[in-house]
């Protein structure tokens, strides 16, 4: 084994020894059997009058969600840390605003091509010398073009943060571009093409948003059949939309764990500084509204399923709009919360899916929900018109306020969840500078969510006749009971999700 | 921090964390698949479903409203073929909340089940075996290359998601006598880690559970580890776009020397870091879309598996070529520092931060006890990776991947054959 062994080792355990810290601790010896305990007892168990009844609460301790500094740099970035000094790791998350639909005049393609490129070479380094150095500082750099945004995804020991950080800095600021990781990323996704009929959620998905923000949408074009779109990607593509997409007025530096928040603004300062805004740089464009088209149901062929996909969805509110949380709650309702009855219904009484359910993803523009499982294919037609039912219910204010007690409890404490690990604090607070959401977004949330009104939430169930439904089954053994729904014409895809020639 | 045995021998375990205001649980039964009766498996699948519908203290569909009703989320199980863990996570005020559930799962479910609760199970678990197996592209053949692994007999020979067609006529006694032989305390361990008080969280422990009676006479499956004389092909066609092929070894049971390595090795073959066989296939011969690696961990014995999906125009037989050549270089000399370096960060990476969370580290802790780890158990988990070397690396490949004992299944696209695949004596046609 080669030399660098103790010292990656040594890492290795002071991560370690971090992760056992005494408030994280390993429960181990003494073993003890409780004082008082019943004495062992074999076969039936006795009931109790306490097990009858809920147990309470125990008292409620009220908690902050963890603070954070906020700082601008001199060249426009901004910066966010969360101090957390046990135990001893870091993580940190560059988020460069628009994305791949932030910049329409550019090629999806060659944007979320030229994130994936700035990895595999930067600064002093070659593909092979951005891995090598990352695996002997135990680091991990990661780096994705979404729909609204560039993310540059950092973990590392403490000790390794800041030569971390600095290869990091060297990507943004200073990727290669080279041709031959261009041509292996090209190579990789374009021999993954001819598989995505096999994945029923990427083509079911991928069809949703063509009919839910419109097929020109950005949010719906990047997600189109891409090949000749990467095929056309040149090396000089990448090093403009990066020269483009890629400046220090849009970006912000969200940093939690084991840092000391005033030495690192000084760093991330001295470490940026050559990374200058460009006078004439224009920020990315919001996304256009959405123009939804084409009819309320949709079929992609898949001869021989012998179970139906279902996709079910429908536009909402932005994060930053007043009526967002409303929609957060209005969507448990609608099939979110396990308990819920749609979600009760659809599983056991109608017996039609095992897991089906409804998620939720925040956008720019218009956020997005759908109801998606695997259904009994006998079944999908009652499954949409048990869904478009409740939701017709509910918008007509039959809510049991006991569901939506429940519901609101679920938005209002859910990001806690994510504040115990530094993983979940870089994912919850990098939406702030996002979606511009307010310093207090955390901290007001059970509040504004608690002091919704039935109405307010009743007003944002989806209307079903906008929603979009996309299944993904045998076309002619779902295609009579779909028809009989009255939904109006049926469009048809084959198995890639193109429209069906001549029809 | 306490390691508590109850009287009736459920294991709790406590680790206090401040950190954030949660509470995290895994209730681990010592039980799953490998335990289901012959005739009626699919019962160890259809017993968290049933605990999670309801029982003698707990409506229907009200454990999951109760959860719901107080912020908790993560809630949900998960049947291996060697254990069912129950997993929860609630706002820590609410701690008491999940004990008591729980608890009503293992000592009151048998009261509480009647025929109108079973079959809406039972319509749950099929509709979950169709999503998984009969409507996944090429979904059969994780099934069939088990069943070729270990003989008949064995408890894994069926895998980790047979379904018996008996299961549809199954009656609540058939269920009752399972439950009450697999799913008592002394079968249990409870893991509780986040932000509690030890002493008020073993009281409610010790209230909740400590009555619950012991089983008394569980039967407990053995099984060897399975070894392989010869390899096994099999030719599958399958409504898929592109052919591929799965190789699978039977390998070193869970926590046995060579597991490790073989976790490390996988990851030299196909990881994010390193990836031997991606390298090779993927990038130089330009022959495959995909590679995947994996060493499936199991206590009677594990299985390596490489799966492979072929480029427009490429074999499965071409594939296995390749992998062999690539295994061979490997088996003969050690990698270099890159390979071995990105083998174990890509490997460890994951896993390290997400133990920061109380749900992953009740989980790691509930594991250790399984295997009897003594000591810190998340020290003695990363030691077990960070003491591999490159030359442990290429021996393990050596010892536990033999070119000529293994299955092979080669998948050919077939418009005529069902999507999940089936067994053909030949590739169809021209291919």
């Amino acid at each position: 084994m080669s030399a660098s062994r103790p010292r990656l080792r040594a890492v290795v355990l002071l991560v370690a020894s971090a992760a056992c810290a005494p408030a994280a601790g390993t429960p181990v010896a003494p073993t003890v059997t409780p004082k008082g305990a019943a004495a062992p007892v074999s076969g039936l168990t006795p009931d109790a009058s306490f097990r009858s009844s809920l147990p309470p609460p125990e008292p409620h301790r009220p908690s902050a969600p963890p603070r954070f500094t906020t700082t601008t740099l001199s060249n426009g970035m901004r910066l966010m840390v969360l101090e957390r000094r046990s135990p001893n790791l870091v993580g940190a998350e560059l988020v460069v605003r628009g994305g791949v639909s932030g910049w329409p005049q550019e090629s999806p393609a060659a944007i979320s091509l030229a994130a994936e490129v700035a990895l595999h070479g930067a600064g002093p380094r070659d593909e092979k010398g951005v891995f090598d150095a990352m695996n002997r500082l135990y680091a991990e750099i990661k780096t994705v073009a979404t729909d609204e945004a560039i993310w540059f995804h950092l973990r590392a020991a403490t000790k390794s943060f800041d030569p971390a950080l600095e290869m990091m800095r060297d990507m943004v600021v200073a990727p290669s571009m080279a041709q031959n990781v261009l041509d292996f990323e090209r190579q990789h996704r374009l021999a993954l093409v001819p598989r995505e009929p096999d994945d029923l959620w990427l083509v079911g998905n991928r069809v949703l948003f063509e009919e839910l923000y419109g097929a020109a949408h950005p949010f719906a074009r990047w997600r189109q059949h891409l090949a000749d779109a990467l095929a056309a990607v040149t090396r000089d593509d990448l090093l403009r939309v990066w020269r483009r997409a890629v400046d220090p007025a849009d970006a912000t530096l969200v940093v939690a764990g084991d840092v000391d928040a005033a030495a690192l603004a000084g760093r991330v300062e001295q470490l940026f500084a050559g990374w200058k805004h460009d006078p004439s740089h224009v920020s990315p464009q919001p996304p256009p509204a959405p123009k939804p088209e084409g009819p309320r149901l949709t079929v992609i062929d898949r001869p021989g399923a012998p179970q139906a996909t279902v996709l079910y969805g429908a536009t909402l509110s932005p994060p930053t709009a007043s009526t967002f949380l409303a929609d957060a709650v209005a969507i448990q309702l609608l099939g979110g919360m396990a308990s819920s009855k749609l979600t009760q219904t659809l599983r056991y009484e109608l017996g039609a899916t095992a897991a089906g359910a409804t998620s939720f993803w925040m956008h720019a523009g218009a956020s997005y929900a759908a109801w998606q499982g695997s259904v009994d294919r006998d079944k999908a037609a009652d499954v949409l018109a048990t869904i478009a039912q409740r939701a017709a219910d509910l918008r007509a204010g039959h809510l049991d306020l006991e569901e939506l007690a429940d519901a609101e409890e679920r938005i209002a404490r859910g990001p806690e969840r994510d504040f115990e690990s530094v993983d979940g604090l870089i994912s919850e607070f990098s939406i702030l500078p996002l979606y511009g959401l307010p310093a207090d977004e955390f901290s007001t949330r059970a509040t504004r969510v608690l002091s919704l009104h039935a109405d307010d939430v009743r007003a944002e169930v989806p209307a079903p006749e906008t929603m979009k439904a996309v299944v993904i089954g045998d076309m002619s053994v779902l295609r009579p009971k779909l028809a009989a729904l009255g939904w109006g014409p049926i469009g048809e895809r084959d198995p890639t999700g193109a429209h069906l020639a001549g029809r | 921090m306490p390691r508590i045995v109850l009287p009736n021998g459920l294991v709790v375990l406590l680790a206090e964390d401040h950190n954030a205001p949660v509470v995290s649980m895994q209730l681990r039964y010592r039980t799953g698949t490998r335990d289901d009766p012959p005739a009626r498996s699919g019962l160890a699948g259809l017993v968290p479903r049933l605990m999670m519908q309801a029982t003698k203290h707990v409506g229907k569909g009200d454990y999951q409203r109760m959860l719901d009703a107080a912020g908790s989320y993560a809630s949900g199980w998960t049947v291996g073929m060697d254990r069912t863990m129950i997993n929860v996570s609630v706002p820590s005020e609410r701690i008491a909340l999940p004990l008591w559930l729980l608890s009503d799962q293992m000592g009151f479910l048998v009261e509480r089940l009647d025929s109108e609760m079973l079959d809406e199970q039972v319509k749950s678990l099929l509709n979950a075996h169709t999503q998984t197996i009969d409507n996944a592209p090429a979904g059969r053949v994780p099934g069939l290359v088990i069943s070729a692994l270990y003989p008949a007999g064995h408890p894994y020979h069926r895998g980790s998601f047979d379904i018996s067609p008996a299961l549809t006529s199954i009656s609540p006694d058939d269920v009752r006598a399972f439950v009450e032989a697999h799913y008592r305390p002394e079968q249990a361990i409870l893991s509780i880690v986040g932000d509690f008080d030890s002493v008020r969280a073993l009281a409610l422990v010790n209230k909740y559970f400590a009555p619950i009676g012991k089983s008394g006479d569980a039967a407990h499956v053995s099984g060897d580890v399975p070894s392989l004389d010869h390899e096994v092909r099999m030719v599958v066609a399958a409504r898929v776009e592109l052919p591929s092929v799965t190789i699978a070894w039977p390998t070193a049971p869970s926590q046995a020397p060579d597991d490790a390595p073989l976790d490390l090795l996988a990851s030299a073959l196909a990881g994010p870091r390193a990836g031997l066989l991606r390298w090779k296939l993927v990038d130089e011969l330009k022959i495959a879309a995909s590679v995947d690696a994996r060493q499936a961990s199991r206590e009677f014995g594990s299985e390596f598996w490489i799966q492979v999906t072929a480029t427009r125009g490429h074999g499965p037989r071409e594939l296995v070529s390749a992998v062999d050549a690539v295994l061979g270089r490997l088996q003969t000399a050690p990698p270099n520092d890159y390979v071995t370096q990105g083998a174990m960060t890509g490997y460890l990476m994951g896993p390290l931060f997400a133990v920061e969370r109380s749900s992953a580290r009740a989980d790691r802790f509930a594991e250790c006890e399984e295997y009897g780890v003594q000591g810190s158990c998340i020290t003695h988990w990363l030691a077990r990776y960070t003491s591999v070397t490159a030359a442990d690396l290429s021996a393990v490949a050596a010892r536990e991947l033999p070119l000529s004992k293994r299955v092979v299944a080669e998948v050919y696209p077939s418009a005529e054959a069902p999507i999940a695949g089936e067994l053909r004596d030949s590739p169809p046609a021209g291919q």
